[in-house]
């Protein structure tokens, strides 16, 4: 169908997050559990030297490819940078879409994403984003239902 | 292929060595002063575009040349460029080279002045200073670059 971007700040966190729960990875229904969020790939690994890597973390229910990515606080640059390279090379943009996965994040996940990525104590870091993203995933939740709705409606008006 | 100039803004130091190129700048001689003004002109209008790639032309081996300004998002870029040209399959090669160590810090406060339309004509006589001081460096740069280009892999 497509390629569906979910960016954040690292593309540790809060987007893979965000794309965990649209492929099902984690429930709609509940908070997950830590060892929940630790299970999911790529979840706080993503290196700084490497942010701007889209990582691809599967194919939803529509058939549209899901991936992450980090571009530190540049999406007003980068996303652009991306559009134009696709115009460039004559290839639509129609089935492309960017959803930033920053709504709403507690600063426990930032500060949680700093100590970790950056300063690399994971063992410090890990925790503290996890706590940071039960007490936001209600929101998160929020944010892939109206994604998903708005792709579900996307897919009929191609049927239709 | 694709040759993607990136400076902190996409028209003072990745336009200049665009332009050097593809041959809108002749490397041995100095442009005249209508030529640097109208450049001084493309910054007042698009100074401010970051991560719009700006066409500037075909070099001699067919490369397509371009600009653009990254602001302090060049290895991102790059690496997004790089992963989404994958992606898409677009065989064709890029190649990103970043300017924004070389053009020095005047542009930024260039950039800056501008931006907030503070004292064209101060902004004016920096820039002809500016440009008269790197488009010999700017020069040398761009011919090594195109040597690095033209070696075979």
């Amino acid at each position: 169908m497509g390629i569906l971007f979910y960016h954040c700040y690292g593309g540790a966190h809060t987007s893979i997050t965000c794309a965990s729960i649209h492929l099902n990875y984690l429930p709609y229904d509940r908070i997950p559990e830590t060892y929940e969020f630790k299970a999911i790939p790529f979840y706080d690994k993503m290196d700084n030297d490497k942010l701007g890597t889209p990582l691809y973390m599967g194919r939803d229910d529509l058939g549209w490819d899901i991936y992450v990515l980090g571009m530190k606080d540049g999406k007003s640059v980068v996303i652009p940078a991306i559009k134009s390279l696709l115009n460039a090379s004559g290839i639509s943009q129609q089935d492309v879409l960017f959803v930033s996965a920053l709504v709403q994040i507690n600063p426990l996940t930032a500060i949680g994403g700093f100590t970790s990525r950056k300063l690399g104590l994971s063992f410090i870091g890990r925790p503290m984003t996890i706590w940071g993203i039960r007490k936001s995933y209600p929101h998160l939740v929020d944010l892939v239902t109206r994604v998903k709705q708005a792709l579900a409606q996307h897919h009929d008006r191609l049927l239709t | 292929m694709k040759v993607i100039y990136c400076g902190y803004r996409a028209t003072y130091g990745a336009y200049l060595m665009a332009a050097l190129h593809v041959g809108i700048y002749k490397g041995a001689q100095f442009p005249s002063s209508q030529f640097i003004k109208a450049h001084f002109d493309s910054c007042c209008l698009y100074g401010e575009q970051y991560g719009n790639l700006i066409y500037v032309g075909l070099d001699e081996s067919l490369n397509e040349i371009y600009a653009m300004g990254c602001n302090r998002f060049f290895s991102v870029i790059e690496k997004a460029h790089t992963n989404i040209g994958k992606i898409f399959k677009i065989e064709e090669e890029l190649c990103h080279i970043d300017v924004s160590r070389l053009e020095g810090l005047l542009p930024r406060l260039i950039g800056f002045l501008l931006a907030r339309n503070i004292n064209i004509k101060l902004c004016q006589k920096l820039f002809f200073w500016w440009f008269s001081r790197k488009y010999r460096f700017f020069a040398k740069v761009v011919e090594r670059q195109k040597r690095e280009l033209k070696k075979p892999k």
